[in-house]
Formats: C-alpha cells, sequence, structure tokens
C-alpha cells in the first residue's frame, strides 16, 4: 500500500521533472539555433558588404590607373601628332603599358584606341601565361562596334566607362578567349579639344576576385550576377554566363526570394536557403547591388556570399544535445530526489498504518509522532484524540453490555442466577458430565409456608426474606455450583462436586448433604425488620445419569421429588429415585 | 465464385475492349504556342486519341530528343525547313499522305506550291507541311529614315554609318552578305563566295553602332543610341517590343533580301495515319488562327498586307555552319579587312 504511494509519487514527479526539462531542451535548442542562424547572417552580411567595398575600391583603383596611363606623355604625343606615322610614340607608348601589365596581376590587356580608322587599336599590349607581348600590324583590330568603345568616345577627359561583366569572345586576344572579364576604359582628347581615342583595360574577372576573395574561409562561396540576374560567378562554373553560351541561368529562378533585389524591392537581403552547392543542406544567402559610380553597360551588379549552415546547425545541435544530457541528469537526480521525498511522507503514514492496524479496544492510546507541525503531526494528534474518545465510549458500551448481560441472566431480587442462566448451566454440566463421565445433580428447593409470610408481613419483608434465604444458601455450596432463583420461592442448584465424585464419593450422597446443609441453614430463625420469622424447606433432587439424561428431564423429576418431600411431610429432602422406592 | 467467372469475365471485356481498341496514343514533339492545350483536348475528343506534347526550346534540343527517343519515337515534330533535311537524309520522318490532310486546299497559294518551297518535297514525295512562320525584316525609325528602304543593302548605306543595329550570328549573315552582293545561292557558298561575304560583312561592321544578342538588347540600345536601322533577327515580334516603349518605327520586308523561316509539320517514321489527321486539324481555322491572334506568328491560311506582297526567302541548310562560324568570330572580333 505504502510502496504503491511511493510509486506513483516518483512516477509522476518524474513524468514532471522530464516534461519540464524537455519543454526547457526545446526552448533553448529552437531560441538557440535562431540566434546562432541570426548571428551567422548578420556575419556573412557584414563580410558581403566588406566584399561589395572591395569591390568597389578595385574598380575605383582601376580608374585610377586608367587616369593615370590617360596623362601618359606619349599618350599625347600620339593624340597630338600632325602625321600618321607615330610608329616611335606607339613603340614608346607600348613598352611603359607592358611594364604596367606585368605589374597587375588581374589586367590581361591593355589598349590604345583610336576614336578613327572604325576604332582601329594604335596600341594594344596582351598577357599571356608567362609573358607581356606588344601586338602590332594586322593584327590590330576595328573596335568601334564595342560597347566600350562607342560610348566612352561620348564621354567628358576624366571620365570612365564599365562594360558588363561577360565571356571575352574577342577573337585575337593573344590570352583569355571564353574567360569572364571586365572591361574599363576612359577617352583621350586630343589638343584641338576632339577626342581621340579611348584607353581600355581588360580586367581579369577570375583573378581580380582571387585578389577580392582573400580571407574568406572555406565553406563560404562568392556569388555575383548582372543586374538581370544571370550569375557570372557561381560555385558551379557552367551557370556562369548563360547568356554568353546560349542559354540563360537567372538566380532569380534559383532562388526565388532574390527576385526582390532585381524588382528594385531592396538594396541587399540575407536569406535562409538551400544549399544549392550540397542537395538537402541549409545556407545562408547574402546578397547586395553594387552600383557602378560610373557609366556603365549595367547600372549595377549583385554581389554575395553564401554560406554552409552546417556549422551553425551543429553548434545549436550540440548545445541541444548538452542541454538534453544535462536534464536527463537532472531528470535522474529528480527522480532520485521524489524516491526520498516520497519515502519520507509514506515512512510515517505507513508507521501510522501499522499502529492502526494494532490498536485494540482499551489499549493504551499509542504513541505517535504528534509532535510534528505538518500534516502528518496534525494527523497523528487527530488520531490520538479519536482513539482517546473511541476508548472511552467503548468503555461505557462495555459497562452496559455487562449490565444487560446481568439483568438478563440474573434475578433482580436476590442476585442469584435466573431460570434462563440456570437452564444454560445445566446444559453446560451435562455436556462436561457427558464428556467426562460424570454425574450432577439438580436440586429444586422450595420454601414451605412462604405465602403465609408475604400476606402477614407485606412483599417487603417476603422479599428481604428470599434475599436472606439466597444469601444462606450460597453459604451452604461450593463456589463452582450454582444456585438460581427458579420462580416465586423456588430456588435451584446444579451439583457436580467433580473433586469428590473422583475421590469416590457419588452424586447421590453429595447432594443429599449439600440440601441437607440448606435445609438447616434455613430453619434458623431469620431477624427481619425487627421480625423473627421462622420457615423451612422442602428439597427435591435428580441425579444425571440415572434420573435423566436432559434438562427438562431432570428438572422434571427434581420437581416431582420435590413435590414427595413436601407430600411427606415438609421440610424434607427426597432424591427422586425415593419417590420410586417409596 | 465460379458462378460469377463468366460474367466477370464479360464484364472485364466489355470494359477493357473499346480503350484498347479505340485510344491511339500520338506523340507530338512541338515549340510553346503550337499546340494549345484545349485544341490537344478537342483532338483528343474527335479522334478519341490521347496526345502528349513536349515542348523544344531549341533546334539541337528537337535533333537530340528525336534521336534519343524510344518505342517508336514520336508521331509529329514541328521542324524548320532547314532543319528538315537532316531529319529526312537519316529517315527519321516518312513520307506524308497528303490526301489525307483535306485542309490543305484552304492553305495560301504558296503553301500548296510545295515544290517551290525548298526542301519540303524529294523525290516528288512530301515530308512537311508548312505550319507557321515568321520573317526577318528591317525595322526603321520614321524619325531618321524617311522612306521605307527598299532593299537590304540600307544596311550598308553610309547614310546611316553608326545607326545600324545588326544581329550577331554566323549564318544568317553570311546570306544576307551573300544576297546584298548578288549571289545565286546563298545557302552554299563556296569558300571564294564566303571570303567575299565575309568582307562585305567586315563593310557592314564598319557602318554599324553594334551588333545585339537579344530582342531586349535591340530595345534598350534603341533608347539609349541613335538607331536608324535595326535587322529584325526576330521579325514582327522585336516590332512589338519597340511599339511598346513607343518608339516610331516602321517595318518593311525587303523584295531583295527577307529571309524566313518556316516551321512545319513532319511525321515520324513509325506514325500511324493519325499523325495526318493531326495536321488536319492543325490547319483548321481554329487552331491557325490561334497562332496569329494569340501567339503573334504568321498562319498559312491567311495573311497580312505586308506579307502578301513580300518576296520571302525561306531558310535552307547551309553549306559549312563551321566554316560561317570561323569567319564571323573573326569579324566581330574586329579583324581588319587585310586579314581576308
Amino acid at each position: 500500500m505504502g510502496s504503491r504511494i511511493v510509486i506513483k509519487l516518483t512516477i509522476w514527479i518524474a513524468l514532471l521533472s522530464l516534461l519540464s526539462a524537455g519543454i526547457s531542451v526545446y526552448f533553448t535548442y529552437t531560441h538557440s539555433r535562431a540566434l546562432l542562424i541570426q548571428s551567422s547572417k548578420d556575419k556573412l552580411a557584414t563580410a558581403t558588404q566588406v566584399l561589395a567595398n572591395r569591390y568597389s575600391f578595385f574598380i575605383a583603383d582601376i580608374t585610377k590607373d586608367l587616369l593615370f596611363i590617360a596623362q601618359l606623355p606619349a599618350i599625347e604625343e600620339i593624340a597630338s601628332s600632325h602625321s600618321p606615322q607615330t610608329d616611335k610614340q606607339r613603340m614608346r607608348l607600348a613598352n611603359a603599358l607592358s611594364g604596367f601589365l606585368r605589374s597587375h596581376e588581374e589586367y590581361i590587356q591593355v589598349r590604345f584606341i583610336g576614336a578613327h580608322n572604325h576604332g582601329l587599336e594604335l596600341v594594344r599590349v596582351d598577357k599571356t601565361q608567362n609573358a607581356v607581348h606588344i601586338v602590332e600590324g594586322m593584327a590590330l583590330q576595328e573596335k568601334a562596334h564595342y560597347s566600350y568603345v562607342y560610348n566612352t568616345l561620348k564621354l567628358k577627359q576624366g571620365s570612365v566607362f564599365v562594360s558588363g561583366i561577360r565571356l571575352n569572345k574577342e577573337r585575337g586576344l593573344l590570352d583569355g578567349y571564353g574567360k569572364p572579364s571586365v572591361i574599363v576604359a576612359t577617352p583621350v582628347y586630343g589638343t584641338n579639344g576632339n577626342v581621340f581615342g579611348v584607353i581600355v583595360i581588360n580586367v581579369d574577372l577570375e583573378k581580380m576576385f582571387a585578389l577580392i576573395e582573400t580571407d574568406i574561409p572555406a565553406g563560404i562561396d562568392v556569388i555575383a550576377t548582372n543586374s538581370a540576374g544571370d550569375y557570372i560567378l557561381h560555385p558551379d562554373a557552367e551557370k556562369t554566363f548563360g547568356f554568353d553560351k546560349g542559354a540563360r541561368v537567372l538566380m532569380q529562378n534559383d532562388i526565388p526570394v532574390t527576385q526582390h533585389i532585381f524588382s528594385g524591392e531592396v538594396s541587399s537581403l540575407v536569406a535562409e536557403v538551400h544549399d544549392f552547392r550540397f542537395p538537402e543542406k541549409q545556407a545562408v544567402i547574402s546578397l547586395t547591388k553594387v552600383p557602378f559610380a560610373t557609366e556603365s553597360d549595367e547600372k549595377y551588379i549583385v554581389l554575395g556570399l553564401i554560406s554552409n549552415l552546417d556549422a551553425v546547425l551543429e553548434d545549436s545541435r550540440q548545445l541541444g544535445i548538452t542541454s538534453l544530457q544535462i536534464s536527463l541528469a537532472f531528470g535522474v537526480l529528480f527522480v532520485l530526489l521524489s524516491l526520498i521525498l516520497a519515502r519520507k511522507i509514506t515512512t510515517p503514514l505507513q508507521r501510522m498504518a501499522t499502529t492502526f492496524a494494532r490498536f485494540k479496544q482499551g489499549d493504551p492510546v499509542p504513541e505517535l509522532s504528534t509532535n510534528r507541525d505538518d500534516e502528518l503531526g496534525l494527523l497523528a494528534r487527530n488520531f490520538s484524540i479519536m482513539a482517546k474518545k473511541l476508548n472511552a465510549q467503548l468503555m461505557e458500551l462495555n459497562t452496559q453490555r455487562q449490565y444487560l448481560h446481568k439483568v438478563a441472566h440474573h434475578d433482580g431480587l436476590t442476585g442469584l442466577p435466573n431460570r434462563i442462566l440456570l437452564e444454560d448451566r445445566i446444559e453446560q454440566a451435562l455436556i462436561s458430565a457427558r464428556r467426562d463421565k460424570a454425574e450432577i445433580a439438580v436440586m429444586l428447593i422450595d420454601l414451605d409456608d412462604f405465602k403465609p409470610v408475604n400476606d402477614k408481613y407485606g412483599n417487603d419483608i417476603g422479599d428481604k426474606l428470599l434475599q436472606e434465604c439466597a444469601a444462606r444458601m450460597l453459604t451452604c455450596i461450593r463456589e463452582t455450583d450454582t444456585v438460581a432463583r427458579y420462580g416465586g420461592d423456588e430456588f435451584m442448584t446444579i451439583v457436580s462436586a467433580r473433586e469428590l465424585q473422583l475421590r469416590g464419593m457419588s452424586a447421590r450422597h453429595i447432594s443429599r448433604q449439600v440440601a441437607d446443609k440448606i435445609r438447616t441453614a434455613l430453619n434458623q430463625p431469620f431477624k427481619i425488620d425487627n421480625f423473627l420469622l421462622n420457615i423451612s424447606c422442602s428439597i427435591g433432587i435428580a441425579i444425571y445419569p440415572q434420573d435423566g439424561d436432559d434438562k427438562n428431564t431432570l428438572i422434571k423429576h427434581a420437581d416431582l421429588a420435590m413435590y414427595y418431600a413436601k407430600s411427606t411431610g415438609r421440610n424434607n429432602v427426597k432424591l427422586y429415585t425415593d419417590t420410586q422406592t417409596d | 465464385m465460379r458462378y460469377y467467372l463468366p460474367f466477370l469475365t464479360l464484364l472485364l471485356t466489355l470494359l477493357l475492349a473499346p480503350s484498347a481498341r479505340a485510344t491511339q496514343q500520338l506523340k507530338v514533339l512541338a515549340w510553346d504556342g503550337y499546340a494549345d492545350t484545349d485544341l490537344v483536348r478537342e483532338f483528343e475528343q474527335q479522334h478519341k486519341a490521347n496526345v502528349a506534347v513536349t515542348y523544344v526550346y531549341s533546334d539541337d534540343e528537337l535533333w537530340s530528343k528525336v534521336n534519343e527517343a524510344k518505342n517508336g519515337g514520336y508521331d509529329l515534330l514541328a521542324v524548320n525547313t532547314a532543319e528538315l533535311q537532316r531529319y529526312i537524309q537519316k529517315g527519321l520522318v516518312r513520307a506524308i499522305d497528303t490526301q489525307r490532310i483535306t485542309n490543305i486546299p484552304q492553305q495560301l497559294p504558296r503553301f500548296q506550291q510545295r515544290n517551290s518551297i525548298p526542301g519540303l518535297v524529294k523525290n516528288d514525295r512530301t515530308y512537311a507541311i508548312p505550319y507557321t512562320y515568321s520573317e526577318m525584316g528591317l525595322i526603321y525609325n520614321r524619325k531618321l529614315v524617311h522612306q521605307p528602304p527598299a532593299s537590304i543593302k540600307a544596311l550598308w548605306d553610309p547614310a546611316y554609318t553608326g545607326k545600324v543595329l545588326a544581329f550577331n550570328t554566323s549564318n544568317h549573315n553570311f546570306t544576307l552578305a551573300a544576297l546584298s552582293l548578288g549571289i545565286t545561292s546563298p545557302f552554299h557558298q563556296s569558300p571564294e563566295q564566303l571570303q567575299l561575304s565575309a568582307r562585305r560583312l567586315i563593310e557592314l561592321r564598319r557602318n554599324i553602332l553594334t551588333f545585339y544578342s537579344s530582342p531586349q538588347e535591340a530595345v534598350k540600345l534603341f533608347k539609349t543610341q541613335e538607331v536608324a536601322l535595326i535587322y529584325a533577327n526576330y521579325g514582327s515580334q522585336q516590332l512589338k517590343a519597340l511599339a511598346d516603349i513607343g518608339a516610331d518605327v516602321g517595318y518593311v520586308m525587303p523584295q531583295d533580301g527577307t529571309l524566313a523561316w518556316l516551321d512545319c509539320w513532319a511525321i515520324g517514321q513509325h506514325a500511324s495515319p493519325l499523325a495526318e489527321q493531326w495536321i488536319n486539324f492543325m490547319l483548321e481555322e481554329k487552331a491557325s488562327l490561334r497562332l496569329t491572334n494569340v501567339h503573334g506568328l504568321a498562319n498559312t491560311l491567311d495573311e497580312s498586307s505586308a506579307h502578301r506582297d513580300a518576296k520571302l526567302i525561306w531558310l535552307e541548310p547551309i553549306e559549312n555552319a563551321d566554316a560561317r562560324i570561323r569567319l564571323w568570330e573573326q569579324i566581330i572580333s574586329g579583324d581588319v579587312m587585310e586579314r581576308f
């Protein structure tokens, strides 16, 4: 019973503690995950901004280089020459540009293109893997139909044009055909104030981004698109420059959320997306528009970084596992604590229960931990009070029961057993006698001349006489024998006297002696309320087993013997056998 | 169970037999706009057939799909006359039973005279039925060009130097150059003729502003630069894009050099006569007018006044695509005339 409470209590407490632990783990996990992702987004957004700034600075640096070249004396000499034969000056410029090209890893070509002769290149220096080459003669090409020429020719001195980023499809380039490149150009004006040509620098986009991308950690990739969304840079090179390969691949189709950038709603965004580099993984993408400050084919490009969320998710997973472990440890601890707690509660209850079980009527109220000041103490105290009350009520009930028993089985006047009790005792005596093969005697004593006493002196005196008779008869019998009031002035005695019978005395003899003793005692005068009264008695005896073997026969035969004694002159003792023999 | 068996067999026979007998499959390979879903459903109902339409987006895709197809391949393909020739050579398409296509008399005379359209008929057998077409005319800026150009030579006109937009492509440009030089077989040029065309294209390059690559790019250039003439590689579609931005432009189809592609229905080698029914259905007014009214494509049943007088030069397979590409890359890169 007690252990069942322990189990229930333990289970409930354990469940509650596990539930609360689970909830806290869940919230810790989701919240920390969100925080980690947010922080990762913030970091990526910052990194993207840094990247964008570097890109802008890079373009600004190219611009400075261009403007520096535009002011080289050789340029001015060519532009202001009145003779078309400018071989010497062009060679000098080519040499200068060669040095310039060598010192800039990311430049693949520097040119001076004339405004006349359909944009014929005047000076052209190409870079190959190992060396810088000055391109001359028939290899020089007409470039007027390229946007970096016809657009730049319209610009003012000192202005710069930036081409769209595309694959370089200009045949004749010694190295770099089909490579992504961006072209930056500035116009050159002659002394007459007319535009003379353009200076053009061709930048290798891959090398440029290799320089911009330095210190970008592994797992983060750079993405770039033009203003239409065509990929320019992508971890999967197949996706880039679709517009130059015949099938456009747009970022807003791959990652729909990015359309907000191209629609102009936002200029930068950070979003959680599927990592297209590793299917089924999550990534954060951060994009920002990089507008061109100068004239250009396009108003802006979009630069961005994509970062795997693996590290972030691993962190939050680890955090989740740790908090789960802690919660489980606490859960176990809670189970143990709840076990102890349950024991602490149930032990006094169990002790009380045992005490209650042992408690019997009349026992002194058991000692309980009544000095506790908690609910258990209260329970114990109340139990003590209840036990005391119960005890007192039980005592009273017992007394009443004993009184009622006495009243039911005793004669109110003499205090002797009444007829009911007497008959019961005869039965008991008979049972014993049958078992022990012993004898018993049933003796009926009837007072002679009692009625005249009653009539003459009144009932009070009669009653007192009966009481005195009873008292005298009690002195004549053994404690083990019974005297009972059988009727108005009739008494009955049961005599078993087993120990005398064991010594060889017969019941007949013994009962005779007892009867004589009674008769003698009652023959003595009674002094009652200053009256001296003399009475006698007639006694009839029936012996078990010879005079009858059941109660009623014995009583009937004792009665017959008594009447025989009365009929033979009163104050006499007769055995039932006497009635047969006489 | 045994009691029900004859009944069940009967029921199954009744249920399965009609579908197995009547539902024919038709696999169609077409371009967007050629076979709208509601038309396909109508055809399916009329002929108790099941039609599966697969769309293609380039000539190369069409070629590889037909070559890689299994289980009898496609029953119908929409292919242009120039492309059609390699399908015929490889035996991927079969001759068409024109008697079964009762709507052919509804077509314009020029499309009924299949012998006059190069590539449709081989050994007196018809391999394709014209369905839709688009020409490459000239768009002119009414503010700068007061007379609609009568000749393709207008692209070379010094009056428009620096104000012409040509298209960045190798094959059509060489054909165009040959047309402007009066070469009689512009699709089949000898190496010497190609060399001549190349020099002609350098002259073109020197006269234009730039070569554009997409309709959007042409629109953008028209907005930002001074443009007088545009060679409309995308035809009337491109005219619409310019009109949408409010450009005051006109469109002409010069008599001496308006190239046009003609898309036809061709029938796969293993196709059933139902394929002819499909073509017949597509030549009904409902399907053909849908091309014009919804998709902006010309149909073969009736024509606009502009088309009526136009002499269209249907595209044919060219002699050597690689040679044209090689030369074209030199030209667009800016090689000087002396190199040709």
